[in-house]
């Protein structure tokens, strides 16, 4: 746990952006990244859930990545994942990502807090893979030392949040994720 | 302690199944029934009745071939190094047996017809006499005609003569079946006529337009073609789906919620055991993490994982530590993920888990084909692989390909520094568990906990194919199926050998060798894993050293029942001491094809039992 969160918190490091630094160490509890790959991440506790229509009702904390305040919301779940390993009350952490169908956020990982220690790191594992998976996919590169990105283009984007999106041709705008106040990112994007 | 009153009582006010659960025996009775998981019963002598049962299954009533009258028969206990007796009465009109599978028995014990003894013929009784020198969770079956499909299983604990080193609060025995209302020589009809007859995922129209959006519309277009023109599905992944069968645990189905309870932060210990005919299970517990602490009855190094998937005939002994009151969901998933069973671990009765949903099928790729040509390595795959392919195109596998005798890596000592040739995929979980959520167990991660008994260099490796023609249903070993072998596989006692198995199939099989234990080559480890049983995974290329210390002829199978029905079998011999002027030519490299066979041949080396074929039931 504390060697993924160390490479996480040394990517958002090498950026440009000291807003993003203060970011990730605004966060509370243990999970002390606003991101990963620049997909938005919060933290929560299930207040309901229906397996069989893929849908959980989350309590969920303020998330500064989506302007969101704290309250408590209908989340449809991404295929894949197994709501049946969560019950009522459990604490998550979530991944999320933009729906455009439907124009809203729908989680794409989701894993239990206070699940056992190898339990929970294998979640977090694979909760940052599918992250890297998704923007790969959507043609971005997720800069992450320590990670192997053989298919990812090389390109060096210090942050993914508030890029202009149209000097990108041929990507796919959906993953974007709409930047919050704090975030204007001094990068420079010119060798796209 | 429950009286037959307040069974019947309960049975009256509780469901249909509960009534019927009453009549099971005490280890596989659901906890509403009065299963806590503490049950210590042991004895040295066990009487058992093979006979015609009427079952209710989910709710229907079912033709069952049971032991003392119910599915799954009764839970053999005894200790590790005595001497037990079991009196095995057969009332059908049709040979029966039982094969004690895992069991380091005397060969005549073994109980398999046509290979260790004739057979237990009608209205007639057999007496197994054996001590066995190991302990763990085994399970016992019929090894006559397709008797295992309809019924004819049950568990086998030995306890370790000394503390057992696994220590649980509970423990509970996990069953996983699957039952088919049909009778099964008409489900092995219809596969002869039509491999697929079972397969109700084939990919339609709308994989094809998701695939083109997800990948483009070229490559998708060129995988259909690739497909179609070898005239073969990519969802082909296992013979018969849940539209034949119903899983069960224990003899429950989903809809019966058979319960095991507990107090939280209790240890409890799984003994699962996959005693199905034809489904390789992905067993799981959402929310919950297993220790898997045993693999084939013998202990392992002990690993955690979400996940495992367990193939015919292995069983896997786990401990769970649920800190949470709440019910969690025993989940068994068919590997092909056409259905599942789902059972309930839960503080108190009467608490439903709930279940997940199905996950999606997965689907075979050019790797499962045998054509990766990525990781291939030209040099020393030339040979093997595109002459398997070669065969597959045209459709039929059997005795005209001759991949069996193009293997071109070395034979003889010195087989220590045979690299893993790239094809090996013993560091993969199972099929379709690559890209699950959680962690899946992987074969490579299994050490024995102790050390090997021996672990000497293999003195020889000998390679056998896994061979089939899927279209025709045809399955056999070297393309040579049971009844047409001229000679066994020969083992000389004492020896070390390495045995090489390839599947040139594209399905997944669970291969059991009877009589030993062998040690599966995960790396250069004295701590290889001990198994009688392991998956082989399409295009695969797995190896196992075996030490050949039991004398006797054993039986050497795929343990999917209907492919050891098609000739998927063979018989390894192992000679005694003196017996080394048999030489073994049917598997060295410069050895002559197999011969075809032709109308007039010789005496079958094994007498097969036909007795049972041409049943129309």
């Amino acid at each position: 746990m504390k060697l993924s969160h160390l490479i996480i918190a040394a990517a958002f490091g090498f950026s440009a952006a000291p807003a993003l630094a203060l970011e990730s160490n605004n966060m509370a509890a243990e999970m002390d990244h606003s991101g990963a790959c620049g997909l938005p991440m919060g933290e929560g506790k299930v207040a309901g859930l229906d397996v069989k229509a893929s849908k959980v009702t989350l309590n969920h904390g303020p998330i500064a990545a989506l302007g969101w305040d704290a309250m408590a919301m209908d989340f449809k779940v991404a295929k894949g994942i197994d709501l049946s390993a969560f019950a009522e009350g459990d604490r998550v952490h979530i991944l999320f990502v933009e729906d455009t169908k439907s124009a809203s956020y729908r989680i794409e990982a989701i894993c239990a807090l206070d699940a056992s220690e190898g339990l929970y790191e294998a979640c977090m594992g694979k909760m940052h893979e599918t992250a890297m998976a998704i923007t790969a996919k959507s043609g971005k590169a997720c800069e992450m030392s320590g990670m192997d990105h053989g298919s990812m283009p090389e390109m060096d984007h210090s942050a993914m949040k508030s890029m202009d999106h149209s000097q990108m041709p041929g990507m796919k705008t959906d993953q974007a994720t709409k930047p919050s106040e704090t975030e204007k990112i001094s990068g420079d994007h010119s060798q796209h | 302690m429950f009286t037959r009153r307040h069974l019947l009582r309960t049975a009256a006010a509780g469901s249909v199944m509960t009534a019927s659960a009453a009549l099971l025996p005490a280890w596989a009775r659901s906890a509403n029934a009065g299963n806590t998981g503490i049950f210590e019963s042991r004895g040295t002598a066990f009487d058992l009745t093979i006979g015609h049962s009427a079952v209710n299954i989910a709710g229907h009533t079912g033709h069952a071939i049971t032991l003392n009258g119910t599915l799954p028969g009764p839970l053999i206990r005894f200790r590790e190094g005595e001497k037990v007796t079991l009196k095995v009465n057969n009332t059908l009109d049709e040979d029966t047996s039982i094969h004690w599978h895992g069991l380091l028995v005397p060969f005549h014990m073994d109980g398999v017809p046509g290979i260790s003894f004739p057979g237990i013929k009608p209205k007639s009784s057999f007496t197994y006499e054996f001590a066995v020198p190991q302990s763990g969770t085994y399970w016992y079956h019929s090894h006559s005609g397709l008797q295992e499909q309809q019924g004819h299983y049950a568990p086998l604990i030995i306890d370790p003569a000394d503390a057992d080193p696994v220590q649980a609060d509970r423990e509970y025995v996990l069953v996983l079946s699957d039952w088919s209302f049909e009778h099964p020589h008409k489900v092995y009809a219809r596969l002869k006529k039509d491999a697929a007859v079972y397969n109700f995922q084939q990919r339609t129209v709308g994989d094809f337009v998701r695939d083109a959006r997800d990948n483009g519309l070229g490559p998708t277009l060129s995988d259909r073609a690739s497909w179609g023109a070898m005239r073969m599905s990519p969802t082909d992944i296992s013979d018969v789906t849940a539209a034949a069968y119903t899983y069960l645990i224990n003899g429950h189905a989903t809809e019966d919620n058979w319960t095991a309870i507990f107090n939280s932060g209790e240890r409890i210990r799984l003994r699962i055991i996959n005693a199905s005919a034809m489904t390789i299970f992905n067993f799981r517990i959402p929310g919950l993490p297993m220790t898997v602490v045993a693999a084939d009855g013998l202990h392992v190094q002990p690993v955690e994982t979400d996940e495992f998937q367990i193939g015919v005939a292995e069983t896997y002994d786990v401990l769970v530590t649920p800190t949470r009151a709440r019910a969690f969901a025993l989940v068994a998933e068919s590997m092909e993920r056409s259905g599942q069973v789902v059972a309930t671990l839960a503080p108190e009765t009467g608490l439903v888990a709930t279940a997940p949903l199905l996950r999606e099928p997965p689907v075979l790729t050019h790797r499962d084909m045998g054509m990766d040509m990525s990781s291939m390595d030209h040099g020393s795959m030339a040979g093997m692989d595109h002459g398997s392919m070669a065969g597959m195109d045209h459709g039929s596998m059997t005795i005209s390909d001759p991949v069996a005798q193009t293997h071109d890596h070395r034979m003889g000592v010195g087989v220590d520094n045979v690299a893993m040739v790239r094809v090996s995929r013993i560091d993969e979980p199972g099929l379709g568990l690559e890209s699950v959520p959680h962690r899946a167990l992987s074969y490579s991660q299994l050490r024995s906990l102790v050390s090997n008994p021996d672990t000497r260099a293999p003195g020889r490796e000998m390679e056998i194919h896994l061979t089939g023609n899927m279209e025709r249903y045809m399955w056999s070993f070297d393309g040579v199926k049971l009844s047409e072998i001229t000679s066994p596989i020969i083992f000389h006692e004492g020896e070390r050998l390495r045995v090489t198995l390839v599947n040139d199939t594209m399905m997944t099989h669970p291969i059991h060798l009877h009589g030993m234990f062998f040690d599966l080559v995960v790396d250069n480890t004295d701590h290889k894993p001990r198994k009688h049983t392991v998956i082989v995974k399409p295009a695969e290329r797995l190896s196992f050293d075996v030490t050949a210390d039991h004398v006797g002829d054993w039986a050497f199978h795929c343990h999917l029942l209907f492919h050891m029905h098609a000739g998927m079998m063979q018989v390894v011999s192992v000679l005694p001491r003196g017996a080394s002027d048999i030489a073994d030519t049917g598997h060295t490299a410069d050895a002559p094809a197999p011969a075809q066979p032709s109308e007039e041949r010789a005496q079958p080396y094994v007498q097969v039992d036909k007795q049972h074929e041409g049943h129309r039931r």
